[in-house]
Order: C-alpha cells, then structure tokens, then sequence
C-alpha cells in the first residue's frame, strides 16, 4: 500500500515537472519583440509557418510575443500594399522596423493628382520641346518619382522621329517630394544611367527599376 | 683590494662623465642654434631638412637658408625654402592629397590590382566586345582615396547604348553600380 501510494506521488511529480518544463520551455523560446512602424497605426498580420496567425497594430512602440523562426506578414491597412513579406525572429532579433509601401492603387491615384506639378518642375528645369516623359512612376508612400525623358531628335518627315530607335535616348530622372516644402525637388539629374554612387540619397529599388523600363 | 676600490670608483665616475659628456656635447651642439619645429599631420610623412631626413618634432639647427620638404605617398610634395634667424621657427603641414586620376592597372602592383578585380568582379568579364558596342573600364583614384573603376560604353546609336546597359545586366552585374561614361556622346540635357 505504501510502496503504491509512493509511486503514485513519484508519477505525479514527473508528469507536473515535464508539464511544467514544457512550459518553461515555451516561455524562453517565445520574445517579446518591439515592433515600431514608420506608418501610423500599421495594421499587420503575423502568420507562422503552422498557421497561428498574430493581428497587431503598430502605434508608436508595440511588443508583440512571437517564438523564434519565419513569419509571413502582410500589412491590414487599405492603402498599403497587402503583399506578403517574411518576417524572421532569431536569437539576436529585438526590434522590427517596419516600412509600409503605399498600394499600386494609392500611388496611382495620387500620380494622377501629383502628376502637373511634377511636369512643371520638370519643364522648368529642363527646357526643350523635343523630349517626351514616359514611365512615370511613384514610389514607397509616394515622396519617390522616377520616369524616362525621351529626347528625340526632330525628324523632318515624320515629326518626331521617335519611330526609328535611334532617334531618340531615354534619360532616367528621380524626384523627391520635400518633407517639409512638400514641393518635388529634382534629386536625380537626367542620365542615361543613374548609378548609386553618385546618387546615394535615392534608394535602390527606384534607380533598379528605371534600367527594368530601357 | 686596490683593484676593487678601483673598480667602485670607475664604476661611479664612468656614470658621471657620460652624463657630463652628454651635457656638454647638447650644450656645444645646440650653442648658437635654434629650434624649428615641424609637425605633420600625416605621422608617417618623410621630413627632410637639405635633403637630410629628419624626426618630427624639434630640430636644431644655425641661423641660414634650409630647404625644407615633406613627402607621403599620395600627396603633393611640401617644400618651401625657410630661414632659421634669432628665433626660434615652427611649421604646422598638412600635406594636400593628390586628386583622383586615371591609372594604367600596372601602377597598382599585382596585389592592388587582385584586389581591384575582387572588389569589381566584372572586369574579368571586360572587355566586352558586340558588333554594336564595347563595354570596358578605366580604373579610377589615387593612394589616399583607394582605386574604383568607372565602365567605358563606346557605340554610335542610340538603341546600342540602351542594349549596352541591358548587356551589362546580362553579364549578371547591376548597371547601377557602376558610374559609366558614354564615349561619343554628348548629352542633349543643359
């Protein structure tokens, strides 16, 4: 009887420890992560690999409990863009940074009301009849612009003479809405290629993408 | 015993007359000479004083005419003629940097030029010849600044310097990495 009653204790006390270790466990591996956005009250979904999704909202700090390993996030708010991106949370990973993109849609609606002002900054800068702005693209939360200028040369049959290839360069120009004048300020002279090092200030994924349009 | 007394009082006087002799040869060598002081802000600058080098710091030397010259790799050479008169002359040099230029790839040594092509792989790719561009480098810098390249796109129409810059994507390289000069082009753009 005493020898049942003791195995009985024994049995309990691993079943709680290995419960309670499990849960130590869990509580270790899981980090208090500090998200901050650059975007007010960014709506964002956190989905691990086994479907347990996280909803937050990033206003000012935020700390968000996440385990370590990869995490699909998408941002909840309309206007940003909703395309997945990986979050990962290692051992080292403290704080998160995010840098909500406005949608296609936003950027697009609001090149529409933006676009007059960026051609007159662009026509006063650069005058010449002979050139024709293409491409016309805004970037991030729409402070970024970026289009070809295609300087032809006058053809006396045709007008234009853009038909013939060689008629015409595309030079690449990037502008930048000023945060405090909120005026579009030419940051990126025209040239056939802007490169990075002469022009630090503009971020890669603008000046990659104005060679994707040659 | 005579020979060890002899030693003791060797042994406290050979102290003695090296200091008084040091004293004495500061004193007849500094008499009638007076202190410049050159300090440079490159610490591993060459100083030379009528083509004799000598330390940063203080120098003494008799009234008169001195050529005074600082040399470093990578900067201009510092000369100037100075006179030494009753008092004594300091010079605080800053050597200037020489500009960036272009250099042929033999003046970086084998190990500057390995470490060019590391740091630019794409010129083991260059030159790159197509029948309606080239593609190709100049290396560009100075000693105190590093070497860079810039990429050389020689062609004669318009659509072969687009396809160009598409070329040097194909070749598996950013364009904008690179700061590129189109050869026989001028810009349209004032």
């Amino acid at each position: 009887m005493n020898i049942k009653k003791t195995s009985i204790i024994i049995s309990t006390v691993i079943v709680v420890l290995m419960v309670a270790g499990f849960m130590l466990y869990d509580s270790l591996s899981t980090k208090n992560i500090h998200f901050t956005s650059t975007y007010p009250d960014t709506k964002i979904s956190i989905t691990s690999r086994n479907n347990q999704t996280t909803t937050a909202t990033i206003t000012g700090d935020q700390y968000i409990k996440l385990k370590t390993g990869v995490y699909s996030a998408q941002y909840q708010n309309n206007e940003l863009n909703h395309d997945s991106f990986d979050v990962v949370i290692n051992n080292d990973t403290q704080d998160i940074n995010l840098d909500p993109n406005y949608s296609g849609v936003k950027l697009y609606s609001i090149l529409k009301t933006e676009d007059v002002s960026i051609k007159k900054i662009i026509s006063t800068s650069y005058k010449s009849n002979n050139y024709i702005v293409s491409n016309e693209k805004l970037y991030h939360r729409a402070e970024w612009f970026s289009c070809s200028l295609i300087i032809y040369k006058i053809n006396p049959f045709s007008g234009s003479g853009l038909g013939d290839p060689d008629n015409y360069d595309d030079y690449h120009i990037v502008l930048k809405k000023d945060e405090t004048s909120k005026k579009w300020v030419v940051v990126g002279k025209p040239s056939l290629l802007l490169n990075k090092l002469n022009n630090p200030s503009i971020p890669d994924y603008v000046l990659a993408d104005l060679i994707k349009s040659n | 015993m005579i020979s060890r007394k002899l030693i003791i009082l060797l042994s406290v006087l050979l102290p003695i007359i090296m200091v008084c002799s040091y004293f004495a040869a500061q004193f007849i060598y500094q008499n009638d000479k007076k202190i410049l002081h050159v300090s440079v802000s490159q610490p591993d600058a060459s100083i030379m004083i009528n083509g004799r080098q000598v330390q940063s710091g203080d120098t003494y030397l008799k009234p008169g005419k001195y050529i005074l010259s600082v040399n470093k790799s990578g900067y201009y050479e510092y000369r100037k003629i100075i006179t030494i008169d009753k008092d004594n002359v300091s010079f605080e040099i800053s050597p200037t940097a020489e500009p960036d230029r272009i250099v042929e790839a033999f003046e970086l040594g084998d190990a500057g030029y390995k470490k060019l092509v590391t740091d630019n792989p794409i010129i083991s790719k260059l030159p790159y010849e197509d029948p309606l561009f080239t593609i190709d480098y100049t290396i560009y810098g100075s000693v105190v600044n590093g070497y860079s390249i810039r990429l050389t796109i020689s062609s004669t129409t318009a659509s072969s310097r687009r396809m160009a810059i598409q070329e040097i994507r194909g070749l598996g390289f950013n364009p904008t990495d690179y700061k590129v000069d189109f050869l026989s082009f001028k810009s349209e753009i004032k």
